[in-house]
């Protein structure tokens, strides 16, 4: 009943902060009042306690979710302890089968944003929400930015990625015309996306009666008070939808061979722009014309573990209780010698240069992974396409071969230095930050107008952030 | 009242030593701030070690682990703080740095940290209607030995000493070692 005011952003202002959001603050006062009262208690909650640290791995582990799971049947049967402790033996049985706490409670953090989560789709991670605000973070310094940008997330799974981005992207720079686009094969997916932005468009609007209110704030030019009605505007017209990233657009494919059910990438964005046009609704501004094929920003959290892998190094809650879709991508069916861990990577290079990104980011599961993917990106050529071969500029950059002007790796935080300080190159890759091997990120050449000037990217990102501090 | 008891010592020249470890995130023409608690510091980001406390496994997509742990290290005077408390681990952020904030801001004061703590605590029985102030500090000598792994508010501890540590609903305090609380990570 009061999932609305879950799901605002941890970062709204004071009021409703101190009474909603921050429920560890007074909760577990509460609830060790009604669930320790007598020494039976105490007793139970202890054999409760030994039941959560299989699952949990840990025992601190363990104490967190208790004190979670309690907090979630305080806030579910209010006052009602009779029901409070069967559901907290319920959830604890439930938690001790390996099911994740991220199922059974029915949300994640990703960020500030509290993302709804059901079994079916990934639970989304800590270290995408890290690497996405780190690429928001670089992409709000720099000074250039054309008043659009367009962000397109493959595999988008609950939607995580775009809406943490609108989040994050649209405190910083509320000036900035932004269009977010999820894709995922998987229906239940796609319709987890598309509930947890209209839950978050429902967060913003309780936002604004609050400014409204506020006579003080009404500047217009004022950031606070912008917000949540720029968040609202681009919430809006963020969309989820479903195609089949691998599949190959079947403009180019052979009329004769297979069809499926799921349309291409390519096919559900034109069908996608036609519809919005058909709508009208977005018919005066150029920005929202059928654009199918313009995608400055692209990012993706592909499926990425081989089989075996997944058998060796994945925890048992991952490997029993989330989609195998999600983790495991099929065999490549281009070329023998890809790893079927690396499967989506190649596709995504090709979708990068036929949408003409200047940015991606492309998560892997570690070092080694992420050395092969910058390597692929590396040594990306564009297909030869006829209309080249008439322009000697095009042709000479085709030779000279290079798509990407810098390709760097980023580890889990990515925005920490290193301990001894020294900037860190692998196999001739920059690579940022501290933790595993956790993306790759290549800029277009193009990319540096953004930034202001002539200079590399990191280079003039490392000025910025000089000027900054 | 408690503020401005606390805070006088700031504005003496001797005891400015610490104080470009805190910036002001707002001028103010003020020397003091005109809230009672807590008062707003900022330490700057490259004066901290952050470490979300994960271990050592392959993370991404092959864990779901609820890891929200934030630890902080203050590099300026080994101040370490742990937060636990929320499933988010941005909330957790946030509360890490403001306590570190206070910590440093203690540390400041001038005649050392446990002065300043004792003095806090106080204050803080005489304000106890304030529902803000859930955290007692209290001096090291009578805190219980405790292994530091079922913490589940915060551990405040200056590297290389013993120090206090507290927890947010119990009361409970330990002891232990700040710096065996940073896994040292590459
Ligand atoms: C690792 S999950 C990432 C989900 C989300 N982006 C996140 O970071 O939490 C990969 C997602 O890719 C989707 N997927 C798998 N194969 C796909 C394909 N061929 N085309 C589009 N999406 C696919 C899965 O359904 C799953 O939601």
């Amino acid at each position: 009943m009061r999932w609305p005011f879950r799901l605002l952003p941890l970062s709204l202002p004071s009021k409703v902060e101190a009474t909603r959001l921050r429920p560890s603050s007074f909760l577990p006062r509460i609830l060790s009042r009604n669930l320790q009262s007598n020494a039976s208690n105490t007793e139970s909650e202890a054999r409760l306690l030994e039941r959560l640290i299989e699952p949990c791995e840990d025992r601190a582990a363990a104490k967190n979710e208790l004190r979670w799971l309690k907090e979630h049947v305080q806030k579910t049967a209010p006052g009602d302890l009779e029901a409070q402790h069967a559901m907290l033996n319920s959830l604890v049985d439930e938690r001790s089968t390996g099911k994740p706490l991220q199922y059974i409670l029915g949300t994640e953090y990703f960020g500030d944003l509290e993302l709804e989560c059901r079994p079916g789709v990934l639970i989304p991670r800590q270290e995408t929400a890290a690497s996405v605000s780190h690429l928001v973070h670089l992409l709000s310094l720099a000074p250039k930015l054309r008043r659009h940008l367009r962000v397109l997330d493959l595999c988008t799974g609950s939607g995580c990625i775009p809406l943490l981005f609108q989040h994050e992207f649209t405190k910083a720079r509320p000036e900035i015309q932004l269009r977010l686009l999820g894709v995922d094969i998987s229906p239940e997916a796609v319709q987890l996306a598309r509930d947890n932005r209209s839950r978050l468009l429902e967060a913003a609007h309780l936002q604004l009666p609050n400014c409204d209110e506020d006579q003080e704030n009404s500047d217009p030019s004022d950031i606070e008070y912008n917000t949540p009605r720029r968040s609202l505007e681009v919430l809006k017209t963020t969309e989820f939808i479903q195609a089949d990233v691998l599949a190959e657009d079947p403009l180019l494919q052979d009329p004769a061979g297979p069809k499926s059910d799921i349309p291409s990438l390519e096919a559900a964005l034109r069908l996608q722009s036609t519809v919005r046009l058909g709508k009208g609704r977005h018919r005066t501004s150029t920005f929202h014309k059928d654009r199918p094929k313009c995608w400055p920003v692209l990012i993706c959290n592909p499926p990425y573990i081989s089989p075996d892998e997944f058998v060796r190094t994945t925890s048992r809650s991952v490997r029993e209780f989330e989609p195998k879709t999600a983790l495991i991508p099929p065999v490549n069916s281009q070329g023998q010698h890809i790893d079927q861990a690396d499967t989506f990577y190649p596709r995504l290079l090709e979708l990068a240069n036929t949408h003409r990104t200047m940015v991606v980011l492309f998560e892997v599961a570690d070092m080694a992974q992420a050395l092969r993917v910058a390597q692929m990106a590396k040594s990306y050529r564009k297909p030869w396409d006829e209309t080249h071969a008439t322009n000697k500029t095009l042709r000479d950059s085709i030779r000279s071969g290079d798509l990407w002007d810098s390709i760097e790796i980023w580890r889990d935080q990515p925005g920490q230095a290193r301990e001894n300080g020294v900037p860190e190159v692998i196999d001739g890759f920059q690579v940022a930050g501290r933790g595993n091997g956790r993306s790759v990120v290549c800029w277009k050449y193009a990319a540096r107008r953004w930034f202001g000037d002539e200079h590399p990217i990191s280079a003039q990102i490392a000025k910025i952030k000089s000027q900054v501090t | 009242m408690t503020s401005s008891k606390l805070l006088r010592p700031l504005l003496r020249p001797q005891t400015l030593r610490l104080s470009k470890c805190l910036l002001r995130p707002f001028s103010t023409t003020l020397p003091l701030p005109s809230k009672p608690l807590p008062p707003r510091l900022l330490i700057p980001e490259n004066d901290m070690i952050e470490n979300f406390l994960k271990g050592s496994g392959p993370g991404g997509q092959k864990i779901n682990k609820t890891s929200s742990a934030v630890q902080l290290k203050h590099i300026p005077t080994g101040i370490v703080i742990k937060c636990q408390d929320t499933r988010s681990r941005s909330q957790n952020r946030k509360v890490a740095r403001r306590l570190l904030a206070e910590r440093v801001e203690e540390l400041e004061l001038g005649e050392g940290a446990r002065t300043a703590v004792k003095a806090r605590e106080k204050s803080k029985k005489k304000a106890s209607g304030d529902k803000k102030r859930r955290r007692k500090y209290r001096a090291l000598a009578e805190g219980e030995k405790d292994d530091g792994d079922d913490l589940e508010g915060e551990v405040v501890g200056v590297e290389g000493k013993e120090s206090v540590v507290e927890q947010s609903d119990g009361g409970k305090s330990a002891v232990s070692k700040a710096h065996e609380e940073i896994p040292e990570k590459d």
